[in-house]
């Protein structure tokens, strides 16, 4: 039977590619199974799953397996009609939750998914299958099987050395690697020679007692102990290759590989350095059992095999091997976050050291930056997951997330109208709030901000995202006109709210205020939160705004017509107003696919209008009957209220994109009759919308 | 067809057109035509366009440039607006100034026109709001801009040149005149494609047109022989609007490519009997193709190239049109 072995990431430093060419090579010698390694080649992670997706679509039987690592969940388009085993290795996400970093919600769906709809999930040790089950919240039963084994004939290796002891690395110059832990002890030890291969020479301190080699094997072959300080590791090629080559490995006691009966394994309680320090020491003086190690690969590789052709006869066995696995107890996943956290705090100069070492460019730019407030986003997953508008991850120890944006605006007394500028980056989704200063000195408005910076999982109303403005009473009631308003906001300043894509108004009602933020550009929103119970306002304000989110219990909500008014939310309580301050940025959104939904008749399939969503700068169509004399009317058009009013009445269907029905929910969502469309088409002209008239 | 209809001389009304600017001579060639109609029409505007802008003196063909300095000058303004029975204001004036007129004109009748889009320069907001109480009608140009101004009655924009038709031999190239005059931005005012660029580059370099691309604003009296020359006129091919180009291209007896929705075309519609124009709309993703049918048809060259210039002398008769404001001005 052919046994496809998917490789998502396809390099030599990788420990999955090593795994993938290891068992490749393990199961090409046993009888009836066909191993076959389709790596990802220089595709990007997207174009990989879709390659997948098309290569078994070929098949016309399911007659093979294909065994996938679950990190990048590449097999998540694979049809679910054939046989997947999924690998843990160490999910992209998972790892990324471990170190305390923000992970695309997005990915971890998505190998959430792969877990949990393969046919067979094995891992590598019992700590990655509990923190797995914990992590993806799955619940399901896992086959445990160590990783294939490398052989080497290991008996004429290793070099016979006197005197000094030699201590080997290999491994990313990470901190997942668990580097500081090394560099203590070789400041600890001066007077023992370090031997390291590692991705950056140039980053390893320069001591007498370290040398550098590019090759791993050459670390086997000359060092007398191995130390892997990782913080986490599901299993460790490098302890396997070690101990290949006849190497004593120190571990931490939670690493899985720890788990595995191997006597050259010498585990030390976890992020210990003392007792690492002194295990070293021991350890040297103890002798090394090579034969030891042709014994377990033959019992490891059986169990692999057994493993593999119980997946293949479809009666796979759950039951743990005791025989080559210990019975462990496994460490708090809190206790690893908490020392990554712990790690990369006592680490920070040291970052930013080596980012001037490597960058000085990049470093004084970034500083700078940094030092004018103009850096906003800490990694892409952050943009990625409000794209998305997904529900994220909260990063709790981003220390950033207490800054707030800088202000937006405070106009109080006799300056000149002025706004921050926020500038061009991520002006597709910058919020901000504008409040009634007099209001807010009053901390009314304290709750309802902590309560929308709460949505720290969304990139707009993060606090350090999301700005702030205040106008005075005073300055509201001091321009009775548009156009005086206008005169005193010169074009520079105006331009700044290009930058901005949603602005909140809160109790603010001055209708030449709320032009100067309506009429000053085409693309920001403006949407206007009533709090208060008897704040009046007029209907020209309702036709400029955007979206009214008002308070249930004012006294004229029940009286609002909602002909002049796109979007219209009502609130009960001030404490609820964030999830729909929330609603309407992320509604307004750009989305991945808007396609073109019926407002009025169409309710059948329509080959035209699917050809015509093709078209991206089409908004609405609106099909004229034939029965209707629309053309017989051209002339008597007096006004484009004429023109709205035929049209409205020869409509024989409208369809409008997703993102345009948002955008005018309240007035889509009453149309009943051919008149109540005249209202939508009368707005949407209005804001720029492209008709499209068949 | 509309006829041209005989107007009365002598008409004893007396119409000063207003504005800040020439805007590209528009309210300066109603002036002329209300003239011919037997009118009595002057216009003018407070300033020219600013020389760096490269349309300065351009458009002052029928409009006259106040200047405060010159004490001649200042007076034929005042004496205009003093005996003036309508004052037609265009797009915007400043507060002051209106004030200044209002005090000398108290008898006048006003009438607002507007040129230019909402939320966007020039204008931004509805300057006719500071003239509620003042104006008894208000107008809008009949392109896209009634979409934004919607109780608006719409009048045209008028070509004054002859119209022309000069057809495409065989083995001709098939030649085409790109004229952007501004690069802004904005829903409105954008002109910009690269898509469109690139296509015209792409036909260009393979010989199959050849296009007289115009990026730095020329005489319009210059600009329009150059026109009569080319078989092709590209508007702008993005907003869904057409603007001025498009009827100065038909006037050339030119194909005109424009990105005109249901909206405007229906606009002009209204103001030439019902007739639609013979526009080819085109987003800018169509343009090589629509070019390449062209480049390899003479003879659907020539047939479009006929219908342009039969629809202008047909529907577009600046003498025709004309009756758009008169009428308004009858109705106040």
């Amino acid at each position: 039977m052919r046994y496809f072995i998917i490789d998502p990431i396809d390099s030599p430093n990788s420990g999955i590619t090593k795994y993938s060419q290891l068992l490749c090579g393990l199961l090409s010698i046993q009888e009836g199974i066909q191993p076959e390694i389709i790596g990802i080649n220089g595709r990007t992670i997207k174009e990989f799953r879709h390659y997948l997706k098309e290569y078994f679509s070929k098949f016309v039987n399911n007659h093979f397996i294909i065994e996938v690592p679950e990190a990048y969940a590449s097999s998540v388009l694979i049809p679910s009609h054939f046989i997947v085993h999924v690998r843990l290795h160490l999910s992209h996400t998972l790892g990324q939750y471990l170190q305390n970093k923000n992970y695309d919600s997005v990915l971890f769906e998505e190998e959430k998914r792969v877990i949990s709809t393969a046919d067979f999930v094995s891992s590598p040790s019992l700590s990655c299958t509990d923190y797995t089950k914990f992590f993806f919240d799955i619940n399901r039963p896992f086959l445990l099987h160590p990783n294939p084994f490398i052989f080497i004939d290991n008996e004429f290796l290793k070099v016979e050395k006197k005197g000094k002891i030699t201590v080997g690395f290999v491994g990313r110059w990470e901190l997942l690697k668990g580097i500081n832990y090394l560099i203590d002890l070789i400041e600890k030890n001066p007077k023992i020679d370090f031997i390291v291969c590692t991705t950056a020479q140039d980053l390893i301190p320069k001591r007498k007692n370290i040398s550098y080699t590019k090759s791993a094997e050459s670390v086997y072959i000359n060092s007398d102990i191995l130390i892997i300080p990782s913080i986490y590791e599901t299993a460790s090629m490098v302890a396997i290759e070690a101990v290949a080559y006849g190497c004593k490995v120190i571990i931490w006691d939670h690493i899985g590989i720890g788990e595995l009966r191997l006597n050259s394994l010498y585990k030390v309680p976890a992020f210990n350095l003392d007792h690492l320090d002194l295990c070293m020491h021991r350890a040297s003086d103890k002798k090394t059992n090579v034969s030891e190690f042709n014994e377990v690969y033959e019992s490891v590789s059986s169990h692999i095999v057994k493993n593999i052709k119980s997946i293949i006869n479809n009666k796979p066995d759950f039951e743990i091997n005791y025989q080559l696995y210990r019975k462990s107890s496994i460490l708090d996943i809190n206790l690893i976050k908490k020392e990554f956290n712990k790690v990369a705090a006592n680490s920070s100069f040291d970052r930013k050291l080596r980012k001037l070492k490597r960058d000085p460019y990049l470093f004084f730019k970034d500083m700078y930056l940094k030092k004018t407030g103009k850096t906003y986003v800490n990694n892409i997953t952050e943009k990625a997951s409000v794209t998305q508008a997904s529900l994220g991850t909260v990063n709790k120890n981003n220390k950033s997330a207490k800054r707030r944006a800088k202000l937006f605006c405070k106009l109080d007394g006799d300056i000149p109208i002025s706004f921050h500028d926020y500038g061009e980056k991520f002006n597709d989704m910058r919020v901000v709030s504008i409040f009634n200063l007099d209001f807010y000195k009053k901390y009314i408005y304290k709750d309802i901000l902590e309560n929308i910076y709460s949505h720290d999982d969304f990139w707009p109303l993060r606090r350090e995202n999301m700005g702030r403005g205040y106008i005075s009473q005073s300055v509201l009631n001091k321009y009775s006109t548009t156009s005086s308003v206008f005169d005193n906001c010169i074009l520079q300043q105006r331009a700044k709210l290009e930058n901005i894509k949603d602005i909140f108004l809160f109790d603010i009602v001055d209708e030449p205020f709320i032009s100067l933020f309506t009429h000053s550009n085409s693309t920001s929103r403006v949407n206007l939160v009533i709090t208060n119970d008897s704040l009046e306002f007029g209907k020209d304000i309702l036709e400029k705004i955007d979206s009214l989110i008002i308070i249930n219990s004012h006294e004229n909500v029940e009286k609002l017509d909602h002909r002049y008014i796109r979007k219209l939310y009502s609130f009960i309580n001030t404490s609820d107003l964030h999830h729909y301050i929330r609603k309407v940025v992320q509604e307004g959104l750009a989305k991945p696919f808007d396609i073109l939904i019926p407002i009025y008749n169409g309710y059948q399939r329509n080959l035209k209008i699917e050809e015509l969503s093709k078209k991206e700068d089409l908004d609405i169509v609106v099909k004229i009957s034939k029965d209707n004399d629309f053309y017989a009317n051209i002339t008597n058009i007096c006004s484009a209220n004429d023109y709205y009013k035929y049209l409205a009445d020869s409509a024989e269907y409208i369809y409008a994109r997703e993102s345009v029905y948002f955008k005018y929910k309240t007035l889509c969502d009453d149309i009943v009759s051919k008149e109540d469309s005249l209202y939508f088409l009368k707005f949407a002209y209005a804001d720029g919308a492209y008709i499209h008239v068949e | 067809m509309p006829t041209v209809p005989i107007f009365m001389l002598n008409n004893s009304m007396k119409i000063t057109h207003v504005a800040m600017t020439p805007l590209v001579g528009a309210p300066g060639k109603v002036s002329r035509v209300l003239n011919l109609a037997g009118f009595n029409s002057t216009s003018y505007c407070f300033s020219d366009y600013p020389k760096k802008s490269n349309l300065a003196s351009k458009f002052l063909a029928d409009t006259i440039v106040v200047d405060q300095n010159n004490k001649y000058l200042n007076d034929a303004f005042l004496n205009d607006i003093v005996t003036s029975d309508i004052i037609h204001i265009h797009n915007a004036i400043t507060k002051k100034q209106l004030d200044a007129i209002c005090a000398v004109a108290p008898d006048a009748k006003f009438i607002y026109q507007t040129h230019s889009p909402q939320k966007e320069g020039p204008l931004f907001y509805n300057h006719a709001d500071d003239l509620e109480d003042l104006v008894c009608a208000k107008l809008v140009v009949a392109q896209y801009q009634p979409r934004l101004y919607p109780d608006y009655i719409p009048v045209p924009n008028l070509v004054l040149d002859t119209p022309q038709l000069k057809k495409r031999s065989e083995n001709e190239t098939l030649k085409v005149i790109f004229s952007p005059t501004h690069k802004r931005g904005g829903r409105w005012n954008n002109k910009a494609s690269k898509v469109l660029d690139k296509s015209l580059d792409a036909l260009s370099n393979s010989k199959k047109i050849e296009l007289v691309k115009i990026d730095t604003p020329v005489d319009p009296r210059q600009l329009m022989a150059m026109r009569g020359l080319c078989d092709v006129s590209i508007d702008e091919v993005v907003t869904g609007a057409y603007h001025q180009v498009s009827l100065e291209g038909l006037c050339a007896g030119n194909i005109v490519l424009n990105s005109a929705d249901h909206l405007s075309t229906t606009m002009l519609a209204s103001m030439c009997d019902g007739q639609y124009p013979p526009f080819q709309s085109v987003k800018d993703y169509d343009v090589l193709e629509c070019l390449l049918k062209l480049a390899d048809d003479v003879e659907l060259t020539n047939k479009k190239k006929i219908e342009s210039y039969d629809f202008f002398t047909n529907y577009l008769n600046p003498l025709v049109l004309i009756q758009r404001y008169i009428d308004v001005y009858k109705a106040i």
